[in-house]
């Protein structure tokens, strides 16, 4: 199905008035910054503590109470949500369905006016959505992603990242849609992510082709992303260790996300992408 | 080792496409993974089965290899035997102590299965590369296949063969002898036991052996020993161990008369026992003989009539061939089974290691003695030669004129055509006419010349030293067989059938009242010379026959045949110039035009039941090739290593 087909708009559509009535309309550019004290609009007053800013002081209830405290301003915030969409040889069968994830999340994100950018991860990060704002950039942000094909080099998650935080100085939230069989890791990257204080939310999209080995006998197997090969004798023993090593691989993601309070989401391909989508937002971990 | 199609092992030159085609095989199929990192830590886990599996295909190419080459090396068919090319010809021994236990522990298996055995797997030896024959050898040798190279004729061959119930021969042994001194492409192997292949300890002398059988042949031949060109394998016990314990029948008869009784029993029993054992004999009526009763001419009479024992006979037998002894009975014509059986000391029967030869199928018969007319001017000396030689009942019977004749005498002359009896003597014949076509003169000397000196009319009769006074000048008719005749060509004695008038007529061409024949003790001889050989009753009928002889059937006369049907089933036409061989003990039954008789048989060789191989009996003993062929080992080879290969391959495609 084409991202601009009417019928997926239709179904972002759908989503947007979930995500609406489950975040009680408050889509994340409405929502008020919890950082009070750094805005323009009078929130409350706080005690002061020790470290916190002179400048926000009020001197004038001290004078009448002589008791420190401090203004405390709301700062209407919009957020950036950079998505990043393996595009790697490795997601080549995975790539229509992590498109219509990105599309749900941008989607989404342009209907509550915060800002859109999308990156093709592969060796690097490769521009596929410069910052957008406002519910106009919706059809790019859809052509844009319909024009994304899988086929680039080697994924290098880190990398990838240390191009976005060059980037991006600002805070944003970053979404990496991958299957996150990254030979190098992921722990790099996520801490590097986390580091610059950047919100981060995991979309792994597998196929079950990935977690299942249905091949016996001699085998040769190649690479998609190198080209390396190995030849095989597929037993059933190493199926077996094919599917724990599996298993392994995304505790352990898992394992590194919760460890970084990084959402995590994985998905299998065979599964209708508004109902993750539609999961994700009644979790709250993505959007709330 | 040689190839007997070496051009097949040119297809060793495809071993070169087979390892190209193998290594295309082996070949894995590509298949794309998204984690090979992954594969990489399981393989890194069991980098110990690499090696393994790196030199499985080596194996698997290697198999295959081997496979093809046991192929090529079977189709190329090898033979490691030093090349021995000679054709085969397998003789089995089917004589009756044959079907004795091969081990006589172990009763179950005969030597002739034994035997039908060991030549199976000689004939799978050959396996089609060399010709061979099969034979079986009693007392004459039987082809049961001739020269051939298809294995499968040869087993069905084996496979129709069934033990027999005559003697052996080692005559005919002495004739394979020096069959296979003529032709050394031929290579005899005689599967025997070597009972009754050497001289017996002494000759049957109880029971002559009927006309027409080889008296001679169960006689030993000193210089007929076996040479090595006939290779024996002996089956069943070797020479020096211990020999089978067996009693059977050596000799049997029955006869009328013999006192007051009505019958007498001879009996003479066989034993191989090494000490003295006890047996009985019994005597069991089967019913009336077939010349009295229609119905029990079916040959099986002995199953279907009630059986009445005439008489046991408690018997103490020693080692060896007993003396015969004579036992009177009361008994009627009619078929009786003698039946012997080893007993024990509370009289329980015993089995032992032969059973052809405890059953002896008798009969005692009551044939209708020949009716004898006389048509003669002076019939006294005629009646008197008749009647001389009717003290035997069953013989001839002077009739009266008018009465009902089997054969008739003249004197003169006889009438043509159908009328009177159709058996004739005629003496001094004046007229043409039943077997004379013209009449001369008289002739003033006669010197005669016996032309036939076999014939039966001629056996007790010495025609050349007979004047033949009364002689004419005759002319015997066309197609007439003259047993004497004068210098000049006159017939004296001649016999004459008319096919057309159901005629047989022996002419005598002298006048016994002549030179006073009729007082010369060769008159009457020449009369029941005559009347016995048109009657058809030159032997006389006997009790029972020994099976493998080859029998005259009783009563049948010149130019007439009988069907002799079977006791086993089969049926054979028998004429006097053609008896009728009995294979097989019971009681067979020939069908003559006048009457049915009897021709019970029993298997009754004392050699044969003494179970003994004789040391000598010919030939050194060798091993018998047997096993399966070298191209079929190496089919077999190469199956199995393409069962493993296969599994090889299983493994490598489903893991």
């Amino acid at each position: 199905m084409s991202l601009t087909d009417p019928a997926f708009i239709q179904r972002l559509e759908s989503l947007a008035l979930l995500a609406r009535r489950v975040l009680g309309g408050k889509l994340q550019a409405n929502r008020r910054t919890t950082r009070k004290g750094t805005g323009v609009s009078f929130a409350d007053y706080a005690e002061y503590h020790l470290g916190d800013d002179h400048r926000a002081i009020d001197w004038r209830v001290y004078g009448r109470l002589e008791h420190l405290v401090i203004k405390l301003f709301e700062l209407e915030e919009d957020m950036t949500l950079v998505v990043l969409l393996d595009t790697s040889a490795s997601m080549r069968d995975k790539l229509p369905y992590a498109r219509q994830l990105a599309a749900a999340l941008g989607f989404l994100a342009l209907r509550g006016l915060d800002r859109v950018a999308v990156y093709a991860l592969s060796s690097g990060i490769q521009p596929v959505l410069e910052t957008a704002h406002g519910r106009a950039k919706v059809m790019p942000l859809l052509r844009a992603l319909e024009g994304v094909s899988a086929g680039g080099e080697a994924s290098d998650f880190e990398a990838g990242c240390r191009t976005l935080v060059a980037r991006h100085r600002r805070r944003m939230m970053v979404v990496p849609i991958s299957d996150f069989f990254f030979p190098t890791g992921f722990d790099t990257a996520l801490s590097l992510l986390r580091h610059q204080r950047h919100e981060v939310f995991c979309l792994q999209v597998q196929s079950p082709g990935d977690r299942r080995c249905t091949l016996r006998g001699d085998a040769e197997l190649a690479c998609v992303e190198t080209g390396q090969t190995r030849r095989v004798t597929v037993r059933p023993a190493e199926a077996a260790a094919y599917e724990r090593a599996v298993v392994k691989w995304n505790a352990q993601l898992e394992h590194a996300c919760r460890r970084r309070g990084v959402g995590l989401a994985s998905t299998l391909t065979d599964v209708p992408f508004d109902e993750v989508m539609q999961r994700v937002l009644r979790r709250g971990g993505l959007v709330a | 080792m040689i190839f007997l199609s070496p051009g097949f092992l040119w297809g060793f030159a495809l071993l070169a496409p087979l390892v190209a085609v193998f290594l295309l095989k082996v070949r894995p199929r590509r298949h794309p993974v998204t984690a090979i990192f992954l594969w990489d830590q399981i393989l890194t886990q069991r980098k110990a089965t690499t090696l393994f599996q790196r030199l499985r295909d080596l194996l698997s190419l290697l198999l295959l290899a081997l496979a093809a080459a046991a192929l090529i090396l079977a189709a190329s068919r090898p033979r490691i035997d030093g090349g021995d090319t000679r054709d085969v010809l397998i003789l089995i021994d089917r004589s009756v102590s044959m079907s004795a236990d091969l081990d006589p522990g172990r009763p179950g298996v005969s030597r002739f299965e034994a035997a039908v055995d060991r030549a199976g797997a000689l004939v799978r030896s050959l396996g089609g590369q060399r010709r061979a024959a099969i034979a079986t050898v009693d007392d004459r040798l039987t082809y049961a296949v001739p020269l051939t190279d298809e294995p499968r004729r040869l087993r069905e061959a084996l496979g129709r063969l069934a033990v027999g119930q005559s003697p052996s021969d080692r005559k005919v042994l002495t004739g394979l002898e020096q069959l296979s001194g003529l032709n050394r492409e031929l290579r005899v192997i005689l599967l025997t036991d070597g009972v009754g292949l050497a001289a017996p300890a002494e000759a049957e002398t109880f029971l002559p052996a009927p006309a027409g059988a080889d008296a001679d042949a169960v006689a030993g031949d000193d210089d007929a020993a076996a040479g090595p060109v006939v290779e024996v394998v002996r089956l069943g016990p070797s020479a020096g161990s211990a020999v089978p314990g067996n009693v059977g029948l050596a000799a049997a008869d029955l006869v009328a008369g013999g006192g007051e009784q009505g019958a007498t029993l001879l009996l003479s029993v066989v034993s191989s026992f090494s000490e003295p054992v006890q047996g009985e004999a019994t005597l069991t009526a089967l019913g009336p003989p077939p010349e009295t009763d229609a119905s029990a001419a079916t040959g099986r009479a002995e199953q279907e009539a009630p059986g009445v024992v005439v008489r046991v006979i408690p018997l103490d037998i020693a080692p060896g061939r007993n003396a015969p002894r004579l036992y009177p009975l009361e008994a009627a014509p009619g078929r009786y089974r003698l039946s012997l059986t080893r007993v024990d000391g509370d009289g329980d029967a015993q089995p032992d290691a032969l059973a052809a030869d405890d059953t002896a199928f008798l009969s005692l018969p009551s044939p209708r003695p020949l009716r004898v007319a006389v048509s003669a001017g002076d019939r006294y000396f005629f009646e008197t030669a008749v009647q001389a030689f009717a003290f035997r009942s069953d013989l001839m019977e002077l009739v009266r004129r008018g009465e009902p004749a089997d054969l008739a005498i003249f004197r003169g002359g006889a009438p043509s055509g159908v009328e009177g009896p159709p058996l004739r003597v005629v003496f001094a014949p004046d007229a043409a006419g039943g077997g004379v076509t013209e009449v001369g003169e008289a002739l003033a000397a006669a010197l005669p010349r016996v032309l036939l000196p076999n014939h039966p009319v001629l056996r007790f009769f010495p025609a050349e030293s007979i004047g033949f006074q009364g002689a004419r000048r005759l002319r015997a008719a066309a197609g007439s067989a003259v047993l004497v005749a004068d210098a000049t060509g006159v017939p004296l004695i001649w016999q004459t059938r008319d096919p057309d008038a159901g005629t047989v007529t022996l002419v005598v061409n002298l006048d016994p009242a002549a030179g006073d024949f009729v007082l010369s003790p060769y008159f009457p001889v020449l009369v029941h010379a005559a009347a016995t050989h048109l009657g058809g009753r030159t032997e006389a009928r006997r009790a029972t026959y020994l099976t493998g002889a080859s029998v005259p059937v009783p009563g049948l006369r010149p130019g007439e045949a009988a069907a002799v049907r079977f006791a086993e089933g089969g049926e054979v036409t028998a004429t006097p110039a053609t008896p009728v061989r009995l294979e097989r003990a019971g009681f067979h039954v020939a069908e003559t035009p006048r009457e049915p008789v009897d021709l019970p048989a029993s298997a009754m060789h004392g050699d044969e039941s003494r179970l003994v191989g004789l040391p000598d009996a010919g030939g050194a003993a060798v091993e018998l090739p047997g096993g399966y062929l070298p191209w079929v080992w190496l089919v077999v080879v190469a199956l199995g290593v393409l069962v493993a290969e296969e599994v090889l391959y299983h493994r490598r495609k489903v893991g």
